[in-house]
């Protein structure tokens, strides 16, 4: 069950009218492959991820994701696949301000069919689960309010939120840019333990060259993208 | 299509034969009636309520005829209202339609024959009195003979527009 | 839809300090419009009820409002009484099927008092032709005998055999009060919404004997029924016309008609400024919303994240401010009927305006469709501008 999780071919895209962010003639992430992708900013990672992630339309070229051509589908139809699955994690402000910490973890079951049907036996007791998993089990931590948590464990609550209903892809943008190294080590344990249990496969943003071992592959941007762009006008 | 024209032809008849009726103030008056030499100067109106041998009569020869021939017609009569009662809502349900304005105030009453009683169930949104309006609907006729009066025109109306200078 | 409803729900729910002065605001303006309507219908219905089946209403010379307003609302005083020979002289004109007089001019505890013949009960008419009726006891058989309306009783708890005395004047309390001239209650009438209920009604001769007078009382007023309807207009015109003494004789229909004239200018003026108070509140509830766009991009980027289209984001906002919108409402339009059924009794003594209570209607379900409508209408541009956001922002939330 080696198939493309990823397929990228031709891959072109600007903002508007502006000059080219990316050109990326071949990239391919297997299933179940865990990957990371460095760069510096402004080198178009984020956009990337953006197209990847079905919230941009690719400019031209093709982008498979699970096989789906996203560039010929329509915006819903993408926004809809993304919310099957794909998960998602930021550096930060993952979270809703007016949720609870497991009201956070479930949105994406909120939105999604596909993911609350694969929580079993419900989203409630996967969510909770999934805590645990990720170290944020507490007496009344499923009910806390997120701006009480601290940057850890929010980064843990995204987590955990990016992996319920088992999604195939999760795409994590810096996640751990914000933690000190501490946190980083464990996050990044737990947040693999879970993909491997899941057979998700991993897509990883980070500047950080640092993590690299415990990826299966490792990948520049600048390998992938023709596109230059130097580092002061990012 | 002779099915279609028999309806027709029906529909019709039916319209002219329930149409009502337009008619003037002078119509009020029976044809004998319009024709008769102006009549003495009334008594004053004071002395309606005390004269030189107690109340007058207001009332002259001819006062009270009426034209029989509208009893019972619907007709269509444009005038002024006099409120007399009104529902909850402010609406007039009873009034006195009269030829011109300031029946109440200004100028003596008209006669008898030409104030006509009207009862409007649904009740008459009258936003001024300075306005006239058309009423429509069945007209009955009555001539008690007393030296005061009676009333000679009611109109049960169940339409009123207002009138288009 | 229905995640988004929840989800509105608790995003209005962590800012309810601001949220809730919007709705506030909202509601304030909303209950000002209401209140307005139900004052306008209430005092229409109140004024077009009170008298019925009357086909004149004569006084010294006076405007005709004015005599409507003093002879039947109490609402101010003659300038001078009537003398008892006209009234005499209407009485037994033969054209005439009853009179009834009227004496106004003393008070009891704040409580008009009028003086007029037992007539006044079989022939005083209100509402559609509905006559007077006792709950308790009769009309006045001896000369110190009072009936009084079901107001009076009720606020001072008067019972038939209950002894009062009265005061000369019109004021709450009275300086020369007729220690001697005590009355007793024999009837108590039942409860009319109109201005009889506040009223002690006695006798025109015990009147008389309070004021030291051999003769009659002063007379304010007289109510006449004619025996056939076309002699009301030339009887008006007579007594209009009288050598003898100025005299106004009014349909009260006509003076109620005018009354309302007066009355409709005004009530439309304010009818305009409470529909501009609202649509002040729904403006203030649109500033709030666009305020807090800024820092809701993020919240945006996450739902986006999750799997939520621009169109979600869209409705969200809408939701939002269609929530804020009839919350206001329906706490305006609450506090709109239970602020007028409070203030009842104080409308109906200053002003002499009856509001029969009733709960929320037709209109009141049209402010509330109307409020809700204009909110959405004012939600769209924060909800718009969310969406373009949602559209371009991708994952890359710029702040």
């Amino acid at each position: 069950m080696n198939e493309a999780a990823l397929e990228i071919s031709d891959l072109r895209f600007a903002y508007g009218a502006g000059s080219p962010v990316l050109d990326i003639p071949r990239l391919i992430v297997k299933r179940g492959e865990r990957v990371l992708l460095r760069g510096p900013s402004g080198s178009g990672k984020s956009t990337l991820l953006g197209i990847v992630s079905g919230v941009l339309a690719p400019g031209g070229g093709h982008v498979k994701l699970l096989g789906s051509d996203l560039g010929a589908m329509p915006a819903a139809s993408r926004d809809a696949f993304r919310g099957d699955h794909v998960g998602l994690i930021f550096q930060m402000f993952n979270l809703l301000p007016y949720l609870t910490v497991l009201e956070n973890i479930l949105l994406p079951a909120r939105f999604s069919a596909c993911r609350r049907d694969r929580c079993s036996p419900n989203p409630v007791s996967e969510g909770r689960r999934l805590m645990t998993a990720l170290g944020l089990s507490g007496a009344d931590e499923a009910t806390r309010r997120v701006v009480n948590l601290s940057i850890g464990q929010q980064q843990r609550v995204a987590a955990a939120r990016a992996l319920l209903g088992r999604p195939e892809l999760v795409i994590a943008d810096e996640p751990t840019s914000a933690l000190d190294s501490d946190l980083r080590d464990s996050f990044l344990q737990l947040l693999m333990a879970e993909c491997n249990a899941a057979r998700a496969t991993l897509l990883f943003v980070s500047h950080d060259t640092s993590l690299g071992p415990r990826f299966d592959r490792q990948l520049a941007i600048h390998d992938i993208n023709r596109v230059r762009t130097d580092e002061a006008s990012a | 299509m002779r099915l279609f024209a028999l309806l027709l032809a029906m529909g019709f008849a039916t319209a002219a034969v329930s149409a009502p009726k337009t008619i003037d103030w002078m119509d009020l008056i029976p044809a004998e009636a319009r024709n008769r030499p102006p009549p003495p100067p009334p008594p004053t109106i004071h002395d309606f309520l005390m004269g030189e041998e107690g109340p007058a009569p207001l009332l002259q020869p001819g006062d009270l005829d009426v034209n029989r021939e509208l009893d019972g017609v619907e007709i269509r009569i444009p005038g002024y209202v006099v409120p007399l009662e009104l529902d909850p809502s402010g609406l007039v349900t009873e009034l006195f339609l009269v030829p011109y304005f300031g029946a109440c105030i200004h100028v003596p009453p008209p006669p008898p024959n030409q104030i006509v009683f009207v009862r409007i169930e649904r009740g008459m949104k009258v936003d001024s009195m300075y306005g006239a309006y058309w009423l429509t609907g069945r007209l009955s006729v009555k001539s008690r003979q007393t030296h005061l009066g009676a009333a000679a025109y009611t109109l049960v109306a169940t339409n009123y527009e207002e009138y288009d200078y | 839809m229905k995640p988004l409803a929840s989800l509105a729900v608790r995003s209005i729910w962590n800012r309810r300090g601001t949220a809730t002065l919007t709705v506030f605001a909202l509601a304030v303006s909303v209950m000002l419009l209401t209140g307005v309507e139900l004052l306008r219908t209430g005092a229409k219905e109140s004024f077009a009820r009170t008298i019925s089946g009357t086909d004149l209403i004569v006084g010294a010379r006076s405007g005709p409002v004015n005599l409507l307003l003093y002879s039947v609302f109490r609402i101010g005083e003659p300038i001078s009484n009537l003398s008892w020979d006209s009234y005499r002289l209407v009485e037994n004109h033969p054209a005439v099927a009853w009179t009834v007089p009227i004496a106004l001019g003393d008070s009891h505890r704040g409580y008009r008092v009028l003086g007029t013949s037992d007539d006044y009960f079989s022939h005083y008419r209100y509402g559609e032709r509905r006559p007077l009726e006792f709950s308790e006891g009769h009309a006045f058989a001896d000369e110190q005998d009072a009936v009084l309306g079901a107001e009076v009783a009720h606020a001072f708890g008067y019972s038939i055999g209950t002894d009062i005395l009265l005061s000369h004047g019109i004021g709450e309390v009275g300086f020369h009060e007729h220690e001697e001239h005590g009355f007793h209650v024999v009837g108590i009438l039942a409860p009319t919404g109109t201005p009889v209920d506040r009223t002690v009604h006695v006798s025109l001769e015990a009147l008389a004997e309070i004021h030291g007078s051999e003769e009659m009382a002063g007379l304010t007023a007289f109510l006449v029924g004619m025996k056939s309807k076309d002699s009301v207009l030339v009887m008006q015109r007579a007594l209009n016309e009288y050598r003898q003494e100025a005299l106004t004789a009014v349909i009260p229909g006509v003076a109620l008609q005018q009354l309302w004239q007066v009355v409709g200018v005004a009530d439309r003026a304010l009818f305009l400024v409470a529909a501009l108070v609202v649509l002040a509140g729904l403006i203030g509830m649109l500033a709030m919303i666009l305020a807090s766009m800024g820092e809701r991009r993020r919240e945006m980027a996450v739902l986006r994240a999750v799997g939520a289209r621009p169109v979600h984001v869209f409705l969200l906002l809408l939701i939002e401010a269609v929530l804020l919108a009839a919350t206001g409402a329906v706490a305006g339009i609450l506090a709109a009927h239970f602020a007028l059924a409070g203030a009842a009794s104080w409308l109906a003594s200053r002003y002499g305006m009856f509001l029969s209570p009733q709960g929320p209607g037709l209109f009141d379900l049209l402010v509330a469709a109307a409020v809700i409508l204009a909110a959405a209408l004012a939600g769209l541009l924060p909800a718009w501008r969310a969406y373009r956001n949602a559209l371009t922002d991708g994952l890359a939330v710029r702040t």
